[in-house]
């Protein structure tokens, strides 16, 4: 089998927010780029990347570059592919858009894999179970009112998830006070029993995280997790907060390549690895990264785009749960939804996903 | 002054090797992107960025796209204008395209800053001093043959160079007694008064440079520092090698931002921190890196593009030397003179450098 097309497409989704109604920024929009890898048996895959922000047509430059080095190979034999595009292009990289446009390719490939071999790609790559917990997020953002997060909370608790992430850090005049109180309110409206993780964006600094973090111990809120205290390079900063707080860190989702992990794993930053597979480069490396955390005791969790993420999660033992955000939800004709909180495991092989053709349309910029 | 236009290009240079004329690949090309930023008071500022390989028209596209959102804003403001890009493309880096794109435009803004101000940069940046050392880099590569090199480091000795930089970890079939006879020949050749540096270029294990390292210094060769001897961020693997051999042990190169500085420099992985403008992300974080080195009591070194390197060597107290590399020499005008092995600065205002109009129209790519 080879590599014989390779076509992308910028599409500019409404920014809404399905889960509970309140968008942060209902007039934005999110811009993905879309992937399709053809070969000469008749298989295609697909990918995605973004995080593309104002620089999203040269991220879709750097996928049509890299794809047109990729024609003519083997599409099962990703590590090789993956080298000639590095060997090509590697000095504009490691990490950065090089990555992001790897990943893409990448998650295409496996989707290739899946279907050449008929299998939905969790059970290819391991089969850890075939269901998976998921937890609500975007929904309980900072841009938020505090009444409209405390509603959205409220509505979360009703539509039956039993985790959902919320996020501090708040934007304009804020306190320690108000922050913590911003997490009571929301533990009220989601009841004791809700697995309730905390979202930072690396907005404080560390003694603020040790600080706001302690009084958020202290006001009973308990927390599943706390998220990206600070700067997500800082491996020692970080690692200062995890040991100065109970509540587990999490923390991963900014870092290129599958070697920052190493470096914050080693400093034991986290108690929990976020792996993103846009910015890890891909399911390739993401596994990889997921191997290192369990040789090292740590579970693993997802960032962004479910509808891939659910298939990792699911594959590996030590996968805890799966960000369920709906950033891409209308992309594709079925996306995987939640039943009684988890998530069950795809059974159409690859990624068993479809491009929703309509949606590219609608929302495809030229 | 409010930035009015951005102009962009991509000019193929030939992969020639002024120095000593050791070309590795003759028939090869070196992919620039050249950046100009228009000011509504007429001042223009170059930039230039690379790295991008088979990615260059990405690249360019991220500067067009970069360069745009600069249009309107005060060129003397660089930090706002940084932070307004990260905010606007912040999710792409931080790291690759977006920060050897950001490069180009932190540079042009310095070009415009100093030719504002009438000083050239080396001196608004701190002005150390006006003449720095140099050493011939890119004539002794690992493609030449063993006649090759030994020639080729003798012209350069010739042309008068007192330091040069050369390759081991061999292509092809190699041995450490194969690598240690090329470093022995090529120190006979420029006798033992020249500096001679060695690139590794990331391509031994730790175990494998600490051995070769060892057998280099046992047969007397004398390096001047030894760089990139392993995976550029594996900073405990470096600091292994550092700490098992006398030669100084370098690199930064391969490095974005200045943060991975800081666990480099953390990690006593290197005694030389070489930083690449490109890499690093303009003059900006570049003086930054220089900084934290001074303070950890380290010198620094230059990667690439003397032309605007020599500005920065030379503005910085621990500044040790600039590489003079021959990629761009004829991208451009008014590079600072070499003299006896040393760069001599200019008093033209900004990086005093203009692009060389028929260069560009005979190396122009469309894209």
């Amino acid at each position: 089998m080879k590599i014989s097309t390779i076509h992308t497409q910028i599409v500019a989704l409404p920014n809404d927010e399905p889960l509970a109604g309140f968008s942060e920024n209902p007039d934005a929009t999110n811009p993905i780029v879309i992937l399709r890898v053809g070969t000469d048996a008749g298989v295609e895959g697909i990918g995605v990347t973004y995080f593309g922000g104002r620089l999203t047509g040269t991220l879709k430059r750097a996928v049509e570059e890299l794809g047109a080095l990729a024609i003519g190979e083997d599409p099962l034999c990703v590590e090789a592919v993956a080298a000639k595009l590095t060997a090509a292009a590697g000095g504009a990289g490691p990490g950065g858009i090089l990555t992001m446009a790897l990943s893409a390719i990448d998650v295409a490939l496996w989707d290739i894999k899946g279907k050449a071999l008929n299998l939905p790609l969790w059970k290819l790559l391991g089969g850890g179970r075939d269901r998976i917990a998921t937890y609500a997020s975007g929904a309980l953002r900072r841009g938020l009112k505090l009444e409209e997060a405390v509603t959205a909370a409220g509505r979360l608790r009703e539509k039956g998830y039993r985790q959902a992430k919320m996020q501090l850090g708040l934007p304009g005049i804020t306190s320690p006070a108000r922050e913590v109180e911003q997490a009571r309110l929301i533990r009220e409206a989601v009841g004791p029993e809700m697995d309730l993780m905390c979202d930072i964006n690396q907005r404080w600094r560390v003694e603020q995280a040790i600080d706001t973090g302690r009084r958020v111990e202290d006001a009973g809120v308990g927390l599943f997790w706390l998220e990206d205290v600070t700067a997500h390079d800082d491996y020692a900063g970080l690692a200062r907060v995890a040991a100065a707080l109970a509540t587990p860190i999490a923390g991963g989702e900014y870092l290129w390549g599958i070697v920052p992990f190493r470096h914050m794993i080693e400093a034991r930053s986290v108690d929990i690895v976020m792996i993103d597979q846009v910015r890890c480069g891909g399911i390739t490396p993401w596994l990889k990264i997921a191997g290192m955390a369990e040789a090292f005791n740590l579970p693993v969790v997802s960032h962004g785009v479910p509808e891939i993420h659910v298939h990792l999660v699911g594959a590996v033992p030590n996968g805890l749960t799966v960000e369920y955000m709906p950033r891409l939800f209308r992309l594709f004709e079925e996306v995987p939804v939640p039943h009684n909180g988890d998530l069950v495991m795809p059974s159409a092989p690859g990624l068993g996903l479809k491009f929703n053709e309509e949606t590219i349309r609608q929302f495809g910029v030229t | 002054m409010k930035i009015s236009s951005t102009r962009s290009q991509i000019v193929a240079l030939p992969a020639d090797e002024p120095l000593a004329d050791a070309a590795e690949n003759p028939n090869g090309t070196r992919p620039i992107v050249t950046l100009q930023i228009e000011t509504d008071d007429g001042i223009v500022g170059v930039g230039v960025t690379y790295f991008g390989g088979a990615l260059t028209g990405t690249l360019r596209s991220a500067i067009d796209e970069l360069g745009a959102l600069t249009v309107g804003e005060d060129p003397l403001r660089v930090e706002a204008v940084v932070a307004k890009l990260r905010a606007a493309a912040g999710s792409a880096g931080p790291g690759g395209i977006f920060h050897l794109a950001l490069s180009a435009l932190d540079m042009a803004l310095w070009d415009i800053r100093g030719k504002a101000l009438n000083l050239p940069l080396w001196k608004l940046l701190g002005g150390a001093r006006e003449r720095v050392p140099t050493y011939a880099s890119g004539a002794l590569m690992r493609g030449l043959s063993l006649d090759r090199v030994v020639t080729a480091a003798g012209r350069l000795k010739e042309k008068g160079f007192r330091e040069m930089k050369t390759q081991l970890a061999l292509p092809g079939e190699t041995t450490p007694a194969i690598e240690v006879e090329r470093m022995r020949r090529v120190r006979e050749a420029i006798g033992p008064d020249i500096k001679l540096m060695c690139d590794i270029n990331q391509r031994w294990r730790v175990e494998q440079a600490i051995d070769i390292g060892k057998r280099v210094e046992d047969a007397g060769v004398g390096l001047f520092w030894l760089e990139d001897v392993t995976a550029h961020d594996d900073y405990a693997g470096l600091a292994r090698v550092n700490a098992a051999l006398t030669t100084p042990i370098c690199g930064g190169e391969l490095v974005y931002g200045i943060v991975p500085f800081r666990h480099m420099i953390e990690a006593r992985s290197v005694d030389y921190v070489m930083i690449d403008l490109i890499r690093v992300g303009g003059i900006t974080p570049w003086v930054k890196v220089a900084g934290m080195a001074e303070a950890f009591n380290l010198p620094v070194v230059s990667h690439v593009i003397p032309e605007i390197h020599s500005h920065l060597i030379a503005a910085v107290p621990n500044g040790l030397t600039v590489e003079y590399m021959g990629w761009m020499l004829r991208l451009f005008e008014g590079t600072a003179a070499l003299e006896n092995s040393e760069l001599v600065l200019s008093d033209r205002p900004g990086l005093g450098l203009a692009f060389r109009e028929d260069t560009i129209s005979r190396f122009a790519v469309a894209s």
